[in-house]
C-alpha cells in the first residue's frame, strides 16, 4: 500500500477493491480510503484540465498578486507561505528570486499585451520554491526541475553537480507562467506537435521576458535559454538554444547531446517526452528566431506580438502547420508592417514547415 | 531479466538510459535487480501523466523476461509508490543516452 500520498499511488483499482474486501481491517480501512480519494482526485483532474478558472487564485485586487511559498525541502505543495505581494526581501535568494521573476512576468503581459495576469482576470500567482523529489530510499532530496502543476509554478533548487537554482534563470519564470497563460488560452495538448508548440510558445516568451527586462534586440541576444541554470563546463552553454536548435550541449558527461532538431526533416516522431514536446520544439523555436531577427529591432515589439495572437488563436489540437498558417494571417495585418508577412513565410519555409 | 530506463522530458528534456540484463550482472547484484522487480509488483503495461501539469520528467520502464514483457510509463508526479525503489536504483545507473 501507498504510505507516503494516496493520491500517487499506482495500484490498479481493481486490486484496490479486492484489498478492500481483506479480512485485515488495517488492509480493508487503507484500501477503502485510497480508492475514495483516488475518485476525488481524478474528479478534480479532470475538472482543472476542462475548466483552469476553477483553480485560479483570484487576487484580493484584481491586480499583480504574488504569492511565494517555501516547500521547505519537501514536496508538499504549495508549502508555506513565506513572502506576499508588497512585502519586502526576506534574504532567500529563491524566495526573492520568484518573487521578482513573477512579477516582471506580469509586467511584461500587461504592458506588452495588456494581460492582467495568466488569466487576463488578476489571478494571483502562486509559486513553491525549495521543492524537492523522493528517492529511492524515502528521502528527499532537491529537485533538479521546474514546472507548472496546473495551477502554479515550482521550482527546485537543482543538484549543484549540474544544475543550480531554477529561480536563477528568468526566462524559465516566463516559461512556466506562459504554460499558465496557454491553460487559460489555447490550452494546446501535451503531446506531439500540438505539446511541442506549446514547449515553444514557453520558450519564446520566456526569452522575451527577459530581453525585455535587460533592454536586449534581437541581434544582440544569445537566444540560448537556461544558461544560469547549469554549472559550467566545457560542453554545455545552457539547455536549449533558439536560434540553433540541436547545440546547446554536446557529448556531456551528464546532459549527453542536445536532441533538438532544427528542421521537419529531422523531426522526431516516437512516444519520449510525450512525443518529443521538448525536443520538436526546436523547430518553431528557430523559425521565431529568425522572423525576429529579420525584422530587426526588439523582438517583443513586432515579433512578440505576432506570436502572442498566434498563440491566443490556436486550438488545443493545433499542428505546426497550423500555427504557421495562423502566424502568419496574423503578420499580414498592415500594422505589423510591410515586410512582416513575407519574414514569417520566409521563417516557416526554412525550417521545412509546409503551408 | 532485462530492464531498461528511459528518463525524457523535464524542463531539461535532456534524454537519459539505464539497461541492465541480469544475465551480464554479477550475482549479487543481479539477484538485487531481480528482487527490486518482484517487489515492485509491476505486472502490466500502463501509462499515467498528470495532463493539467507541463514539464514533468517523464520515465518509461520496459520489463522483459522468458515470459513476458511490459512496458510502463509515467511522469515524476505518478511515480508508482510500489516501484519507487526500482525507480531510484535504475536512475542512478543513468546516464545520457539517444531517444
Amino acid at each position: 500500500m501507498c504510505d507516503r500520498d494516496p493520491l500517487h499511488c499506482f495500484i490498479p483499482p481493481y486490486m484496490l477493491e479486492r484489498m478492500a474486501r481483506s479480512p485485515q481491517p488495517q488492509v480493508s480501512a487503507r484500501a477503502i480510503a485510497n480508492l475514495t480519494s483516488s475518485s476525488a482526485f481524478m474528479a478534480s483532474r479532470l475538472s482543472a484540465r476542462t475548466q483552469p478558472g476553477l483553480y485560479a487564485l483570484r487576487s484580493p485586487d484584481g491586480v499583480k498578486h504574488r504569492l511565494i511559498h517555501d516547500a521547505k525541502g519537501t514536496d508538499d505543495l504549495p508549502g508555506a507561505l513565506v513572502r506576499s505581494e508588497g512585502q519586502g526581501p526576506v534574504g532567500d535568494k529563491a524566495v526573492d528570486e520568484a518573487y521578482e521573476g513573477s512579477g516582471d512576468v506580469y509586467d511584461f503581459y500587461d504592458q506588452l499585451f495588456e494581460r492582467n495576469s495568466l488569466d487576463d482576470n488578476g489571478m494571483s500567482l502562486v509559486s513553491t520554491v525549495h521543492v524537492a523529489e523522493v528517492d529511492f530510499e524515502g528521502n528527499h532530496v532537491p529537485l533538479s526541475n521546474a514546472y507548472w502543476n496546473g495551477s502554479q509554478m515550482a521550482y527546485g533548487d537543482g543538484d549543484d553537480l549540474v544544475f543550480k537554482r531554477f529561480t536563477g534563470s528568468l526566462e524559465v519564470i516566463g516559461h512556466e507562467l506562459t504554460h499558465g497563460v496557454q491553460s487559460f488560452t489555447s490550452n494546446l495538448d501535451y503531446r506531439g506537435q500540438s505539446g511541442a508548440l506549446n514547449e515553444h510558445f514557453a520558450d519564446v516568451f520566456g526569452m522575451l521576458v527577459r530581453q525585455w527586462k535587460q533592454g536586449t534586440s534581437a541581434e544582440e541576444s544569445d537566444w540560448v535559454v537556461g544558461k544560469e541554470l547549469l554549472v559550467p563546463a566545457p560542453t554545455r552553454r545552457g539547455i536549449r538554444d533558439m536560434e540553433n536548435p540541436g547545440t546547446a550541449y554536446a557529448n556531456d558527461p551528464d546532459l549527453g547531446d542536445d536532441p533538438q532538431p532544427a528542421t521537419m526533416s529531422d523531426l522526431y516522431t516516437g512516444s519520449k517526452d510525450r512525443g518529443g514536446v521538448h525536443i520538436n520544439s526546436g523547430i518553431p523555436n528557430r523559425a521565431f528566431v529568425l522572423v525576429a531577427k529579420a525584422l530587426g529591432g526588439n523582438a517583443w515589439d513586432v515579433a512578440g506580438r505576432i506570436w502572442y495572437e498566434t498563440m491566443l488563436q490556436l486550438a488545443s489540437d493545433s499542428q505546426f502547420a497550423d500555427c504557421a498558417r495562423t502566424s502568419i494571417k496574423v503578420a499580414a495585418d498592415p500594422r505589423f508592417g510591410a515586410g512582416a508577412k513575407k519574414a514569417v513565410q520566409a521563417a516557416w519555409k526554412k525550417v521545412g514547415v509546409k503551408v | 531479466m532485462k530492464v531498461c530506463l528511459v528518463q525524457s522530458g523535464g524542463f531539461v528534456g535532456a534524454v537519459k538510459r539505464c539497461e541492465m540484463d541480469t544475465a551480464m550482472l554479477d550475482r549479487p547484484e543481479a539477484e538485487h535487480l531481480k528482487r527490486l522487480v518482484d517487489d515492485s509488483g509491476l505486472k502490466q503495461s500502463s501509462t499515467r501523466f498528470t495532463d493539467e501539469a507541463r514539464d514533468l520528467n517523464q520515465y518509461e520502464i520496459t520489463i522483459e523476461d522468458d515470459a513476458s514483457e511490459i512496458c510502463l510509463t509515467f511522469d515524476e508526479q505518478n511515480v508508482p509508490e510500489s516501484a519507487r525503489q526500482l525507480l531510484g536504483f535504475l536512475k542512478q545507473r543513468a546516464r545520457p543516452g539517444k531517444l
